[in-house]
């Protein structure tokens, strides 16, 4: 199997296989204009992604290297956020911050799977949770004023779901 | 006349065969196979001739046994006085070779140095394609510091960027000066100073018998190995190339020739084959630790603090948790009267552990941080209460915000003695982050008055969204009233689009006549509310006429869309509320048959008596297919709801 | 390159250091790949502005731990990712990506077997950059009409003609769109007067059938 090498923004390459990395669409695509050439040895630099974060998402990509590609259509299908697999809710039991960087470092590679589960594993954090205690959990600092709030807590009244 | 010349040709051979046999051969030759490098061989050839001071006439005596393949068709189809002329028979075979200049241009410009070689070796190979190239292009005289500043410049162009880009600004002179500066294979790794470890790049550290721990000595090609300070080999440090290669500039081992250190992952160059994964990598984040496997940096921090017991082992495990969240370790005034300014390189290589961070049986360690003031020190401290530990971590500035936790360190320390296990970091690792460190550097951030941008604000506004889309209602709500910029964010009008069409199904926001899909989200909303509502009170009512047979039912004042039923027996008396949220099933109207009879003789009620059907009257129940029908008549279909209207 | 930035740059922050860092590497790749596609090396050149877009993709939102060594670790905890670019580096960024998608589409363009639909996409997104771009105009008819979508082909071509109207590539491509055009308006003439002949004749069988009757 042909190798890509992929360097994060501290310096450190990773050599992986070319199928793990084309969970990135971005890759993929430099791989499909290059016509799949090794693109002589030359390393990718990718300076948005620093190595501790590439490697856990080179450790999600190879997980999910056999998976089929994603269904296209987004609008149609229900938003879900209870069908994350076991890997996934494993492997993204970190603290925020590192999920935020998945988060980032999968929009910046353009990994769908990685976005998606990522996104849903946060509104998880969110639902079943009151304005202060998601405050807290996200370290969110309150800048409305008393008035304000109240304002705004009438403005939602008409929902009548707890 | 051809036959002649063939055979005066094979005479001549014989000739020089025999010769070549007579003179004693005091020295090996190479040979010539068809698989051959044709330059290669001349080349070696030419030397062998010249260290053995053959003269060229002679020389030729020896190539032509040697030859074979298509450098023996060559040599072969050479007129008779070429035969001994070396240079001709020479020319004619790399012409059969097609060794002109082009190809050596095309050598000179597209080699590469080859596993095994090394860099002066392949300097040398270029030079000498350069030197046949000028040769066959017939330019006699090349000026040497040309040739030096072509030979560099091709050099550079092959080497790896990261490695070409420091050499050029150390700016060598000649390409030999290149090949010595770059020293990358000019040491050997060896067990006991003196015998080389005969590894290839790709062996695996089983074939080497190599084991973790194990100490590495240096040989270089010019001192023989002296055992310098030699330094205990912490468990996890294992040495030669991992997965990852390390670059020149970041941080690793300095390694110097003839002084005995320890290597760690790799040489110093980016240029380091890689090898497969057949070996665990050095964890870099304490998440990645396990029983046996440490990062460096919390095995330095062991090793100094030499902790007394399971609780500062633990404590110093969470040091190294603030360490990796950006926090570096101030201490108080040094004994020259100066505070220990927070540099980055320095402080976190030089100082790790500030000397009192134990005091009274508890651990305490001050942070500031690089991102922010630096006059804000925030403090972490450990003190052990029984089987737990309670951490609490104090944030400096105006505001003193603590955040504090109890964390059990049996369920984290295996062993802190002799040496440090952990395990469940993972666990830890997120806890801890979460709780103390992350909540801490925010407030820090804050009371240095930065923009509070980190965590779910700091995301591009469509990942917000894209977030915020898999909520469901209430918890979009209750975003909004979180903050402003999630307020705001709430408002989003593709977001109530899609709870429209997943909550809804309403596709068209004009059905409603609102402006935008939030105001058409609240009003099917309402509408499907106060119909439940009704329909709640409908049943209701229902319920309470199984005690009550003649009551006469009040008409409920409520009909949506405003439709009063007009005719007994219609569709809506038996159905009042025909369109509902598809979600809701038709309440079952059957379930509403009280038992009673269909004919009271002695308090008449029109409305119970039967109307001739199916059922004729004596059968209870309803008759079968009632309700999808309307009877004739103006009483109405009996068996159903309809009759207990009006 | 003569930069006027330095008035502009004058204080920068540690993470507009960055930035500078990241788009001025993305003008050297952008560069390499000039060298290599003057000497017909598209693959190399291919390689080299895809690396030019990896630096300055997401340049306002970096990674800000880049102060920290990735040996030591200290990589985990979020900090201020947002990255304010002064108007001058936005500027760079954004003539940047354009080149460096127009490029792609060119040397995408000399493969012996192109990806139309990926030239396309460059093609659009230097569009969105700059809506007159008449290179990405012309590419873009180029691969529509190699697509086969001749109409939206000519009203690309047809744009592009706009600056330079006497442009020899453009108008033969024009051309033979006007040419595919015609054959298939022709073809479908066929087919439609294939159906209507064959409905006739099947009328007129229903006719004779009930004649029959």
């Amino acid at each position: 199997m042909p190798n890509i090498k992929l360097q994060s923004s501290d310096g450190e390459v990773f050599d992986v296989d070319v199928d793990v990395a084309k969970q990135s669409i971005t890759i993929k695509t430099m791989l499909e204009d290059l016509g799949m050439d090794e693109d002589d040895d030359e390393a990718i630099p990718l300076p948005n992604v620093n190595s501790a974060i590439l490697g856990k998402v080179l450790e999600w990509c190879q997980f999910h290297k056999d998976d089929p590609p994603p269904p296209e259509d987004e609008e149609n299908r229900e938003k879900r956020t209870d069908d994350l697999c076991g890997f996934d809710i494993d492997f993204l039991k970190v603290d925020q911050g590192t999920l935020f960087e998945l988060i980032l470092a999968a929009n910046y590679l353009d990994i769908k799977g990685l976005l998606d589960a990522s996104c849903k594993t946060v509104a998880n954090m969110i639902k079943g949770k009151t304005p202060e205690e998601i405050r807290k959990t996200f370290n969110i600092k309150n800048d409305f004023t008393p008035a304000e709030e109240e304002q705004v807590r009438k403005e939602n009244s008409w929902c009548e779901e707890k | 006349m051809k036959s002649l010349l063939e055979l005066q040709k094979r005479e001549m051979e014989a000739r020089l065969e025999m010769m070549s046999k007579t003179y004693a051969k005091p020295f090996a030759l190479p040979k010539l196979s068809s698989k051959d490098d044709v330059d290669g061989f001349i080349h070696t050839f030419e030397n062998v001739m010249t260290i053995n001071c053959v003269p060229e006439d002679r020389s030729v005596h020896w190539l032509v046994p040697q030859l074979c393949g298509k450098a023996q068709e060559a040599y072969n189809r050479l007129a008779l006085e070429d035969l001994q002329d070396y240079q001709k028979v020479k020319s004619a075979i790399l012409e059969k070779y097609q060794l002109n200049a082009d190809a050596y241009r095309m050598k000179f410009r597209s080699s590469k140095r080859r596993e095994g070689q090394t860099y002066k070796e392949w300097i040398t190979h270029i030079g000498g394609m350069f030197d046949k190239w000028m040769r066959t292009s017939v330019v006699n005289n090349v000026c040497s510091e040309m040739r030096d500043v072509l030979i560099l410049e091709q050099a550079f162009n092959m080497l790896p960027q990261d490695l070409s880009i420091k050499l050029r600004e150390s700016n060598p002179p000649t390409a030999k000066i290149l090949a010595d500066s770059v020293s990358c294979d000019s040491f050997k790794l060896s067990l006991n100073g003196k015998d080389a470890i005969s590894a290839t790049e790709t062996s695996p550290l089983s074939v080497l018998e190599l084991v973790c721990g194990d100490l590495l000595k240096l040989i270089t090609e010019n001192e023989p190995a002296s055992p310098g300070p030699q330094r205990d080999s912490p468990t996890t440090s294992e040495i030669t190339p991992s997965e990852r290669v390390v670059p020149e500039g970041a941080h690793s081992e300095v390694v110097t020739p003839g002084n005995a250190e320890m290597i760690k992952n790799s040489t110093h160059g980016a240029d380091v084959t890689l090898v497969e994964k057949t070996f665990p990598k050095e964890p870099m984040l304490i998440r990645d630790c396990s029983s046996n496997r440490l990062t460096h940096r919390l095995w330095e921090v062991w090793k100094k603090g030499l902790p007394q017991s399971i609780s500062e082992g633990f404590s110093l495990v969470l040091h190294n948790l603030m360490l990796e969240t950006g926090f570096q370790v101030y201490y108080a005034e040094k004994s020259d009267g100066s505070i220990n300014t927070t540099d980055s390189t320095s402080v976190e290589i030089t100082c790790l552990l500030p000397p009192s961070w134990r005091q009274f049986g508890c651990c305490r360690f001050s942070y500031t941080h690089q991102q922010c003031n630096q006059s804000h020190i925030s403090h972490l401290a450990c003190v052990p209460l029984g089987s737990v530990v309670n951490v609490t971590g104090i944030v400096g500035g105006e505001n003193w915000e603590s955040f504090s936790l109890q964390l059990s360190p049996e369920e984290y320390v295996a062993q802190w003695k002799e040496t440090l296990s952990l395990c469940n970091t993972a666990k830890l690792s997120r806890i801890f982050k979460d709780t103390v460190a992350h909540p801490m550097l925010y407030n820090l951030k804050e009371n240095s008055g930065l923009p509070p941008s980190h965590g779910l604000l700091a995301l591009a506004v469509e990942t917000q969204l894209k977030i915020l889309s898999y909520l469901d209602l209430r918890s979009l709500l209750n975003v909004s009233e979180v903050c402003h910029t999630l307020h705001g964010l709430s408002q989003d009008e593709t977001l109530w689009r899609l709870l429209c069409l997943a909550d809804l199904k309403l596709k068209d926001k004009s059905q409603k006549n609102c402006s935008t899909w939030k105001q058409a989200y609240q009003k099917q909303y309402k509408e499907d509310l106060d119909r439940r509502k009704a329909e709640e009170a409908w049943r209701r009512e229902m319920l309470a006429r199984i005690n009550q047979p003649n009551f006469t039912p009040v008409i409920p004042q409520y009909f949506p869309g405003g439709y009063h039923p007009g005719i007994r027996g219609g569709d809506y008396d038996r159905d009042p509320f025909p369109a509902r949220p598809f979600h809701q099933p038709r309440p079952d109207l059957r379930a509403f048959q009280p038992l009673r009879p269909r004919h009271d003789p002695i308090f008449h009620d029109p409305d119970l008596d039967p109307q001739p059907g199916a059922g004729r009257g004596l059968r209870d129940g309803p008759s079968r297919g009632n309700f999808g029908l309307r009877r004739g008549g103006g009483l109405g279909s009996f068996g159903s709801g309809g009759s207990f209207f009006l | 390159m003569a930069e006027a930035a330095p008035l502009d740059d004058g204080d920068l922050s540690k993470k507009q250091a960055i930035a500078l860092k990241r788009i001025d590497q993305g003008e050297i790749y952008k560069q390499e790949g000039n060298m290599c596609y003057r000497e017909k090396n598209y693959k190399k050149a291919i390689g080299k502005y895809h690396r030019a877009l990896l630096q300055v993709k997401d340049v306002d939102r970096q990674d800000g731990q880049q102060m920290l060594k990735g040996m030591m670790g200290g990589v985990s905890g979020v900090e201020d990712r947002s990255c304010q670019l002064t108007a001058t580096m936005a500027e760079r960024v954004k003539e940047l990506e354009m080149s460096c998608y127009n490029n792609l589409a060119a040397c995408l363009l000399h493969d012996t077997n192109p990806n139309y639909e990926r030239v396309k996409e460059y093609c659009q997104n230097v569009l969105k950059l700059d809506e007159q771009n008449r290179k990405a105009w012309y590419r873009q008819g180029v691969a529509l009409y190699h697509l086969k979508d001749y109409e939206e082909a000519q009203d690309c071509l047809n744009r592009a003609r706009k600056k330079v109207p006497k442009d020899p590539d453009i108008l033969r491509y024009l051309n033979l769109c006007k040419e595919a055009l015609s054959k298939q308006l022709q073809a479908e003439k066929h087919r439609y007067q294939g159906m209507f002949q064959k409905m006739a004749e099947g009328e007129e069988e229903v006719i004779e059938m009930d004649d029959d009757k």
